[in-house]
């Protein structure tokens, strides 16, 4: 079986100034993977089927809710500015 | 149990409101969408944000994360109320909800056909898979 490209789907129009999204694990590729339990403080991968998945760090979880701080690459601006 | 819905003092006429991806309005991810707005504050809908001025640089510096989406889908304000859909000011601005009646595919193609694109986000600087 081909691992997931992503652990968890965002929504890119969630995403707030601070690059914090909330994702749900049983909506993203490893919903069925038991085995599969960010906690605070975990690297992963956040995608779309659209774009490239994106390094994020998870913040909390609360059950299936994880938030997630997303890194955006060197080259874009890293944080709102006000 | 959802969390009160808190809406800023915000008018929703005139504006202009983009979603980000190209197949973020498709049924799927709005039924994902909405779902998440319903467990969350009891309400079906789904996040976009604003365009300030209709300046998308000034978007991007408070979104920066929209930077590394090729593609948009952007709709008037007036055509969604026009419509019959409610434009609610939630969390930080620019971020609104667009209210619908219910999850159905036939209110997601009413959504649909209020906005254009997908078209070229004029911020793009991020990668892409194209």
């Amino acid at each position: 079986m081909t691992a997931p490209a992503y652990d968890l789907t965002y929504d890119p129009n969630d995403v707030d100034g601070n690059l914090v999204v909330e994702c749900w694990i049983s909506h993203g590729p490893r919903a069925a993977d038991s085995a599969f339990d960010p906690q605070a403080g975990d690297a992963l991968l956040v995608g779309d089927e659209e774009e490239p998945p994106l390094h994020a760090a998870v913040l909390r979880r609360d059950g299936n809710r994880v938030w997630v701080r997303i890194e955006l690459p060197t080259e874009l601006p890293s944080s709102a500015t006000g | 149990m959802p969390e009160p819905l808190i809406l800023r003092d915000a008018d929703a006429a005139g504006i202009v409101v983009v979603r980000f991806g190209e197949v973020t309005l498709l049924d799927p991810s709005l039924a994902d969408a909405a779902a998440r707005c319903h467990e969350r504050w009891g309400v079906w809908g789904f996040s976009v944000f604003e365009v300030p001025g209709e300046d998308y640089g000034e978007l991007v510096r408070i979104r920066p994360a929209i930077a590394v989406r090729r593609l948009l889908l952007e709709a008037r304000s007036r055509d969604l109320i026009a419509a019959g859909f409610r434009l609610l000011p939630t969390l930080d601005h620019p971020h609104w909800t667009v209210q619908v009646s219910e999850p159905t595919p036939e209110q997601f193609a009413r959504i649909r056909a209020c906005f254009t694109g997908p078209l070229d986000n004029p911020t793009f600087t991020g990668r892409s898979r194209r």
